[in-house]
């Protein structure tokens, strides 16, 4: 199993654009919003949780439609699904080392990020901790999302409309506990995580061999 | 009974009550349309093969 | 008795047989019921005490969202039947429920919204029972992109089944969260929009209203699904006897 991931990750890590580019979208769109609304600092403060979320969720859901795309080109997702592992196994696998790459930049450079929206310290441990186990969470989501796009050719925006309800609530869980850091947030926050890491990746499996026909 | 001008006022609320029965019958209507197009669709299409 | 259930009664041509009687009556019925609600609740039942004329909107708004609602659970128990034991028909209902559902989910929420303004003075609020319609709404939608996308019928029947039912877990989750999103944000107070018990002169118009709403989807449905089941069937040899 540390085969598959330490594997992904190499090949990750080798194109620098395709985990570089979600962490600069966040970067980037967390800097549109003082630009749009200005630079009030109380205002800014008020929606730091908000903006710093809705960042790393868009960065997320748009990085999420190239978890199978690369096994899908090169013909790896027939031997997936015909190896002796468990599919739910090796998805899970494929997410985990989409989540090292691609969301563990995003959360290392939140705090710094918080800093710039002036969120105020005590938010910022929550804000941390919330993204730490929220984030795996939409990852493990988009990835029901992203097996059942996989061979639809040009599907553009179809898979963030797809998977944007299913991010709700987290969305809603994720910055309340940024806002409230009550320990009841954080325990739901990671009662959605155990959740998603039940179901998720079975989801994913079904979705995978009814999107590898198309 | 109640005259028409009564009737079409409803108690002052008439702006809001009508537009949202309008719609009502609006959507309605639509949704029978829609079938009955997509009825002369099939049919087309029967007589093609 | 299984292979009887799902290849003779459960077929599209038995389907077909077998709802065609049922359409005259279904068209009665809806007709007398959407007939005496709209009177009923236009002009014979009482005026409210609190809102005047204005809540007859009820009449339209509460039978749209009940029925958008029924409409969504009916496809998802339709998409299980269509991933778990795959049966023609059950794909045909929910492709046919999806389209219906938009429709019911859009009036639900355009008499919703306009209710809104004159009772509680705007046209729109965040809260619980709103937002998850508009997610639901958001989730017909997302249904109907994705089946327009997919070009092989086989693949386009399991992928969306795969997400009307993933909708479906979903729209509770949303509505719970939305709820103490709420609660969080307004503090404990008691919800301004909670509806005030209805007194039966008023009830029975709004039962007949649902039921119209009911009888109408369930009518629409019928006949869309004959239509798709004729498509869908074209080639085969019941099909070009009675209608080629």
């Amino acid at each position: 199993m540390f085969n598959i991931i330490f594997y992904e990750i190499r090949t990750t890590l080798r194109q620098a654009h395709s985990w570089l580019t979600p962490l600069l979208f966040f970067v980037m769109v967390i800097t549109l919003f003082p630009l749009a609304i200005g630079p009030n600092e109380s205002l800014l403060e008020k929606i730091a949780p908000g903006i710093l979320w809705v960042a790393a969720l868009l960065a997320i859901l748009l990085s999420i439609g190239n978890l199978f795309r690369h096994d899908a080109d090169e013909g790896y997702l027939d031997v997936m699904l015909l190896s002796p592992y468990p599919l739910t196994w090796l998805v899970l696998c494929k997410v985990m080392s989409h989540w090292l790459t691609h969301c563990l930049p995003l959360i290392l450079i939140s705090p710094i990020l918080g800093f710039l929206l002036h969120l105020p310290a005590h938010e910022q441990y929550a804000l941390f901790v919330s993204l730490l186990l929220g984030t795996p969470v939409l990852t493990l989501l988009g990835a029901i999302g992203a097996a059942l796009v996989v061979g639809i050719r040009g599907h553009g925006l179809l898979l963030p409309i797809l998977i944007m309800p299913l991010y709700i609530p987290v969305l809603i869980v994720g910055t309340a506990t940024t806002q409230q850091s009550m320990a009841g947030c954080f325990a739901i926050l990671g009662a959605l995580l155990l959740f998603s890491l039940a179901f998720a990746p079975f989801l994913t499996g079904i979705a995978l061999r009814i999107g590898v026909n198309q | 009974m109640t005259s028409m001008s009564h009737l079409f006022a409803m108690g002052g609320y008439g702006f809001y009550v009508w537009p949202a029965y309008c719609i009502t019958l609006f959507v309605f209507g639509i949704n029978f349309f829609l079938f009955v197009r997509e009825k002369k669709h099939v049919k087309k299409i029967l007589q093609s093969t | 008795m299984w292979n009887w259930l799902k290849h003779h009664f459960l077929s599209p041509k038995t389907f077909y047989a077998n709802t065609t009687p049922l359409l005259p009556w279904m068209t009665l019925a809806f007709a007398l019921c959407f007939g005496y609600g709209l009177i009923d609740g236009l002009f014979i039942a009482p005026a409210d005490y609190q809102q005047g004329d204005g809540f007859r909107i009820i009449y339209v708004h509460v039978p749209s969202a009940l029925t958008a609602m029924a409409i969504y659970l009916t496809m998802a128990i339709a998409a299980l039947i269509t991933l778990v034991w795959r049966v023609k028909i059950a794909a045909i209902c929910m492709s046919c429920s999806a389209r219906i559902g938009a429709w019911f989910t859009f009036l639900a929420l355009v008499t919703g919204s306009i209710w809104g303004k004159p009772m509680w003075g705007t046209w729109w609020i965040w809260d619980a029972r709103l937002t998850s319609v508009l997610i639901l709404f958001f989730l017909y939608l997302g249904f109907i992109a994705l089946e327009s996308v997919i070009v092989d019928q086989h693949n386009r029947d399991r992928a969306t089944a795969v997400i009307a039912i993933v909708g479906v877990i979903n729209l509770p989750i949303i509505h719970y969260s939305v709820l103490w999103w709420n609660t969080l944000h307004q503090g404990p107070t008691i919800s301004q929009f909670a509806k005030p018990a209805i007194a039966p002169a008023m009830l029975h118009p709004l039962i007949a209203m649902i039921a119209a709403f009911m009888l109408f989807y369930g009518l629409i449905l019928l006949l869309r699904m004959r239509n798709q089941i004729l498509l869908r069937e074209r080639k085969s040899q019941w099909v070009q006897e009675v209608f080629v």
